[in-house]
């Protein structure tokens, strides 16, 4: 009879993460040890909290494992965070951006504030108007897209994403927009744990970067679209565990 | 201090719960379950649910209108994915302890800093605060009116 551990306090986790890396997560493979992913995640960080290059090592591994799946012959996908499981979004590609938090606080400000008064309700109708198709594709109702045709503002459950943020060099302009499902899509794409996003909150305002952030398909206004198998698809715990060490 | 227009945030709510198809409009909260809420908010998260929030919950247990959520008190049933408890547990747990999670808009979140007692716009990607607000009710009413797109008189 085998046993299964299952730690879920702080010093269970510290402890477990005194096993080599590699053979602990031999053991979750093996399901010998069980763990939530969000109990995790946080051990792990708190273990790790004087590793500098820890963060920046999990990005470079991450533009890997993409560029290994490239290689594979495998569609793009971008492996993230969300609270109740890893994700794939398929379509999504890990690009390694230049990343520089704006230093003119002022103009991040000026272009966030504009993003709701004037642009975001200016681009919703305009997609409405030149990509009916394609979000009908995506599962949107005639009467959601004739409503955002209409008043400019976006269906039930789905958010504004913008592909680049404002926070770097990205803008309100149209190409750097896309519409996409809150939860779980929208959330995992931000999801805490992802390794560009725990690198750009490292960074000073003004400083420089390069980040692996996954990047929504170009030619896309809306996401998910099953219709292009541009889906989120549920992978294990292990697959984002592996990135970070 | 800053002041804003009285019934403001009910009407902003109202019209945005209107909008909503019939099987997805969330229901009024009854003084009761309001009261609830607070006791379960302070229970879980150890600091009082803002009025402004239970202001929202008269006219509406949540709203989801034009990328705006703001999480109901009860039961979660779509177009909402948490309730507000689950939503603070999972964003203070993984994304930022001190603050409280009052309304998420895209990419904006609105929250209350437990440190500075302060409520603030901030965004999800590198947590930026772009936006300070006088009270609950003034960052309630300017949200509101942001999801909304235009100024109510």
């Amino acid at each position: 009879m085998s046993l299964i551990s299952y730690p879920r306090t702080a010093a269970a986790l510290a402890a477990l993460l005194k096993i080599p890396y590699r053979a602990l997560l031999d053991l979750i493979r093996k399901q010998k040890v069980r763990v939530n992913i969000a109990e995790f995640m946080r051990a792990l960080f708190k273990d790790q909290q004087n590793n500098d290059r820890f963060v920046a090592e999990a990005n470079d591994r991450l533009m890997k494992w993409f560029e290994a799946r490239r290689a594979a012959g495998d569609s793009d996908a971008a492996i993230v965070y969300h609270r109740s499981g890893v994700r794939l979004l398929h379509g999504f590609t890990i690009e390694k951006v230049s990343y520089t938090r704006k230093r003119d606080r002022n103009l991040y400000r000026k272009e966030r504030s504009e993003f709701d008064s004037t642009v975001k309700g200016a681009w919703l109708r305009e997609v409405a108007r030149t990509h009916r198709a394609e979000l009908l594709s995506a599962g949107l109702g005639d009467a959601q897209v004739d409503a955002m045709a209409r008043d400019g503002k976006a269906p039930e459950g789905y958010q504004v994403h913008h592909r680049i943020p404002l926070d770097d060099g990205g803008t309100n302009a149209p190409d750097n927009l896309i519409l996409m499902r809150n939860d779980v899509e929208h959330r995992a794409i931000h999801g805490y744990y992802n390794p560009g996003e725990k690198c750009i909150q490292q960074m000073a305002y003004g400083a420089c970067g390069e980040v692996a952030l996954p990047l929504p398909p170009r030619d896309a206004v809306i996401y998910p679209n099953p219709s292009r198998q541009w889906v989120a698809e549920r992978r294990p715990s292990l697959d984002l565990y592996e990135i970070y060490k | 201090m800053t002041t804003t227009t009285p019934g403001i945030i009910e009407r902003y709510v109202r019209l945005m719960t209107d909008r909503l198809p019939a099987d997805l409009r969330p229901k009024p909260c009854d003084t009761a379950t309001i009261e609830r809420a607070r006791r379960e908010f302070r229970r879980a998260l150890g600091i009082e649910l803002p009025d402004a929030y239970c202001r929202v919950l008269v006219v509406a247990d949540g709203v989801d209108h034009n990328g705006l959520t703001i999480w109901p008190v009860q039961q979660c049933n779509p177009p909402f994915r948490q309730t507000l408890v689950e939503a603070n547990i999972d964003l203070r747990d993984s994304f930022d302890e001190n603050y409280l999670y009052l309304a998420q808009l895209d990419e904006e979140l609105y929250v209350y800093d437990t440190r500075t007692h302060e409520y603030l716009a901030i965004e999800f990607v590198g947590k930026p605060v772009w936006a300070k607000f006088a009270s609950d009710e003034e960052m309630f009413a300017f949200l509101l009116e942001r999801a909304w797109g235009e100024h109510l008189a």
